[in-house]
């Protein structure tokens, strides 16, 4: 057996030991129905650089598209899926602008009452540190123009809010009681392709792995992931091969569901990865490891949590299913793709980043992506960002609606390894989110909220090389958010958002080679300010039915004029979704 | 009990006590106080298994520092007797990380040797001269400029050193025409016109002081002309090369003028495989390679203009008819210790006018191309 399967093969050991079999739950009864999901945007843009001179462009981008699936259960143990997506873009011409794709297709059932497995289409995730998708932090801060078309994207690209991450392949699920029924164990296990072989240099790369959880009734768990990211040997010309192997082993104790109940539920997780091309002698072996541990009080019921998370990833922990990035910095914006003034690739911005789902990618991906400083810094890979180490407070507290929301969060975080020089960077992170009843104050029987977000993040770090060269690093991502929700009858609302976001100071981009070790630093100095501001419309029934108008002026300001022109871009736009 | 088969049991309704938010009591419990020392044991596992580099990546100095010399550039002598076995190496260091190259230049014959590097400092493991080429001719017993150039700091250091024999080159030499043609070997030569399959004699020969020039116009055929290379002009009947096609390489130097765009030299081994002394072509194996001043189907070596080092791996060679892959008559082995004749036909096409090519130091090498 291979020595990158050990681990794997340890799992089913596990799994196989001191154990009886449970039983399965029951399957759906048999029937036959249809899903869908509709949507159509129509949209006016105008973008205005000015430079020397004003240069003026208008798009009007549009699209209509449906997703039609069909569920078959030909018995009560199976269920077939298959969605197609249709979709016109506006103005094609003899049905050029027409695609039909088979967006998602899956079969799952239950054998025998007792294993459940899922062939096709699947949505996998294991822990923060293995198999999960982060959220980009520029992101993470919901907006009301903005956040109803980047649910689109996340739509499109099997982006859901429980993190998974969207595959092909196979999945089992299993479980069993152990002693005397004290502990419960559940595992699982998958086997998804990532890359096909081309049958000349690109072999087949599949992901495999699982997890198995020891629960007991005292709350406690157990929970051992694995993920193996490899190349499957001839099935290329190529000799290399990718071994990627990452494991972790994480405990939770929930002090709630001891026999004397406490407020306090402690995680940890701890865990390794390597990372070699096999058959490459000059490719490097990357091998690090990581330890997470986050205690929370959790007081009246888990009105108010009160968190701190201490955690630190080494410089060369790499774990493909963690740290592949939900955007891909390499690309270009689809729309108004270059600069009329110098005929120049516009850079991205922050509204390039919520609306364009060309720059958003789900494929799981080897090695570290590059990300823009601009846009988070301290953990541009989420949490599992290698070379991270620090501390973090949250305090959130849940009321009833007629009362002031809150929730903070601050870090304090460092490099475990100084990046180019010994002395290491700090992160400083902080968040506050906000939310007023104001009608509560007025009295009013309609709702009528304001909420502001602030965010900043700092990237410090003092000269440590004498007068040679300055190594100083000082950048600062600042976010500040107004945003106002009036509810005029039951179904519509009117809402307005200002937003601003500046990227000011120093750092050293590191510049990673192809096996993802760092090999060059780029300086970067920013000086670049965003700014958006809009009114819009909302009309929602229930979650099945949206419709959005909304008219926003979006502004950026460069550094200076001489390296890119100012940008001012309006649009106004009409967006409808349906789920039946 | 019943369990689910997913990953999510159903949730245990516990016999609830008194709740006591206590965080003091809950430290005190004697289990949590254990198990609260989990995370910390955690932590210091992976603060023990770090490596003890304290940096990530290239040093900032190193990329972006300014260039100093902390020890200044010397030569550890000014002659070299190259086919002794000497060699040349220069010492110096640098306060970072620095792209350098050592540039050689033979002031008779116009040879250079190119040496590049990135380090902070010189010495007999990264800069060392044995003698051999980079751009042809190669380096005769002559005076050498030396110069390092340093990317921050243009020319560094420069000095002149004199070559007092030239390198020795391990291999089997077929031929290298500084003797003429050697008794044994045969050529055929049509009768076009401005014909010139000679030994010539000037200082740009590519090795020595002699190569063969091919040229020759010729509208009726592709055939130019033809040497060959028997190994009984060796006095053998078969060439005496190690019998493993994987470690032994044909190596060759040509040289392309710049106004030939049509010459294609066809290089033929024979394989005396049933070992009778005589090559059978019905039986036994041919094996060719084709060297160009163009595309040509199948496989070749495409020609720069100028001095070219072709080096080819014996089990590389091709079996070819009419310039197309094909399968080798004999056993399909490559056996270079049954190599019994080597022939070099110069061709083009009928239509494209005059051509021309130089050839030059024809030598096996073992375990490895030829280093001129």
């Amino acid at each position: 057996m291979c020595q990158h399967h050990a681990w794997g093969f340890v799992l089913v050991l596990l799994m196989l030991l001191g154990s009886q079999p449970g039983v399965a739950q029951p399957g759906q009864p048999s029937k036959t129905y249809a899903s869908s999901y509709s949507r159509g945007l129509l949209s006016i843009e105008k973008l205005e650089e000015q430079a020397d001179s004003m240069v003026e462009r208008l798009a009007n981008p549009g699209y209509v598209l449906t997703d039609v699936g069909i569920h078959l259960n030909p018995h009560s143990a199976l269920e077939v899926h298959a969605q197609m997506r249709i979709r016109s873009e506006y103005g094609g011409f003899w049905g050029s602008g027409l695609t039909l794709d088979l967006r998602q297709m899956w079969i799952r059932g239950v054998i025998d009452q007792k294993l459940r497995y899922q062939i096709g289409d699947l949505d996998y995730r294991l822990s923060p540190f293995t198999l999960q998708q982060s959220d980009e932090w520029i992101l993470s801060t919901p907006s009301l123009l903005f956040t109803p078309q980047l649910d689109m994207i996340r739509y499109d690209l099997f982006q859901s809010a429980d993190l998974t991450r969207r595959q092909q392949g196979i999945a089992l699920d299993f479980g069993w009681d152990l002693f005397s029924e004290r502990w419960k164990l559940a595992s699982s296990l998958f086997t998804t392709r990532l890359v096909a072989s081309d049958f000349n240099q690109t072999p087949d790369r599949l992901m495999s792995g699982g997890a198995v959880s020891l629960r007991n009734l005292n709350g406690t768990l157990i929970r051992f992931n694995y993920a193996d990211l490899y190349d499957v040997n001839q099935t290329s010309a190529s000799s290399r091969q990718l071994r990627h192997p990452v494991g972790s082993v994480r405990v939770t104790l929930d002090g709630q569901k001891f026999r004397k109940r406490m407020p306090l539920r402690l995680e940890t997780e701890w865990g390794q990865s390597k990372l070699e091309w096999v058959g490459q002698a000059d490719a490097p072996r990357l091998s690090d490891g990581f330890a997470y541990a986050q205690l929370e009080y959790h007081g009246a019921g888990d009105e108010r949590i009160l968190g701190a998370e201490v955690w630190r990833v080494g410089s060369d922990y790499r774990s493909a299913g963690a740290q592949t990035k939900r955007i891909d910095f390499d690309r270009s914006p689809a729309t108004f793709r270059r600069l009329a003034t110098d005929d120049q690739i516009r850079g991205l911005n922050m509204l390039d980043l919520f609306r364009d789902g060309t720059l958003h990618r789900f494929q799981v991906q080897t090695g570290l992506m590059n990300y823009d400083p601009a846009y988070g810094n301290a953990l541009p890979y989420g949490i599992a960002t290698p070379n991270r180490q620090g501390l973090m407070l949250h305090w959130k507290r849940k009321q009833p609606a007629e009362v002031w929301q809150h929730d903070v969060k601050v870090g304090m975080l460092m490099d475990v390894k100084g990046q180019g020089i010994a002395a290491r960077r700090q992160f400083a992170i902080a968040e506050w989110n906000g939310a007023a009843p104001l009608h509560a104050k007025l009295g009013w029987n309609k709702s009528w909220w304001l909420r502001a977000s602030a965010r900043l993040e700092n990237t410090s770090r003092a000269d440590g090389s004498g007068d040679l060269i300055d190594t100083r690093v000082d950048l600062t991502n600042r976010l500040l958010q107004v945003q106002s929700e009036w509810q005029i009858t039951t179904d519509w609302q009117v809402f307005a958002e200002w937003r601003t976001y500046t990227s000011m100071g120093h750092d050293f981009y590191g510049v990673r080679n192809a096996y993802s070790e760092v090999i060059d630093y780029i300086p970067m100095d920013m000086n670049r300010t965003e700014q958006w501001s809009g009114i819009g419309l909302n009309y929602r029934v229930s979650n099945r039915f949206q419709a959005q108008c909304m008219a926003y002026t979006y502004l950026w300001t460069p550094p200076s004029e001489a390296v890119s022109p100012k940008i001012r871009w309006n649009s106004a736009s009409l967006l409808l979704v349906m789920k039946l | 009990m019943q369990l689910t088969v997913n990953n999510k049991p159903k949730e245990i309704n516990l016999p609830t006590k008194q709740f006591d938010p206590s965080l003091v009591s809950f430290i005190n419990c004697p289990h949590m106080k254990h198990l609260l020392r989990l995370p910390i044991l955690m932590l210091l596992l992976t603060y023990g298994c770090s490596k003890d580099i304290p940096v990530d990546g290239p040093e900032l100095l190193d990329l972006f520092g300014d260039f100093q010399v902390l020890q200044p550039v010397q030569i550890n002598q000014t002659q070299a007797d190259f086919a002794q076995g000497e060699q040349l190496f220069l010492q110096a260091r640098f306060n970072k990380l620095t792209d350098w190259e050592l540039v050689c230049t033979g002031l008779n014959s116009g040879a250079r040797k190119s040496i590049t590097g990135k380090t902070r400092f010189l010495d007999s493991t990264n800069c060392t001269w044995n003698g051999s080429t980079t751009i042809f001719p190669m380096f005769k017993q002559e005076a050498v400029e030396m110069k390092l150039i340093v990317a921050e700091d243009s020319v560094l250091w420069r000095d002149t050193v004199t070559i007092t024999s030239t390198r020795l080159i391990e291999g089997f030499v077929v031929a290298d025409f500084e003797t003429g043609i050697r008794p044994g070997w045969t050529s055929f030569v049509q009768s076009g016109a401005n014909m010139s399959f000679v030994v010539r004699q000037n200082s740009s020969a590519a090795e020595g002081n002699r190569y063969y020039d091919m040229g020759g116009l010729v509208n009726w055929d592709w055939l130019i002309g033809m040497i060959e290379f028997p190994a009984s002009a060796y006095q053998a009947p078969r060439f005496p090369l190690i019998a493993n096609p994987e470690k032994l390489y044909f190596n060759t130097l040509l040289y392309l003028p710049d106004s030939v765009e049509n010459a294609l030299l066809l290089f033929q081994f024979r394989e005396d495989d049933n070992g009778n002394g005589t090559y059978e072509a019905a039986t036994e194996d041919l094996y060719s390679l084709q060297c160009a001043a163009y595309t040509v189907n199948g496989a070749h070596q495409r020609l720069q203009k100028g001095w070219n080092k072709i080096s080819v791996r014996y089990n590389e060679l091709v079996s070819l008819v009419n310039g197309q892959p094909s399968t080798p008559a004999g056993n399909g082995r490559h056996d270079p210790d049954k190599l019994s004749r080597v022939s070099a036909l110069f061709l083009a096409n009928p239509t494209s006018g005059y051509s021309q090519m130089y050839m030059d130091y024809i030598i096996f090498t073992e375990n490895g191309p030829l280093e001129p």
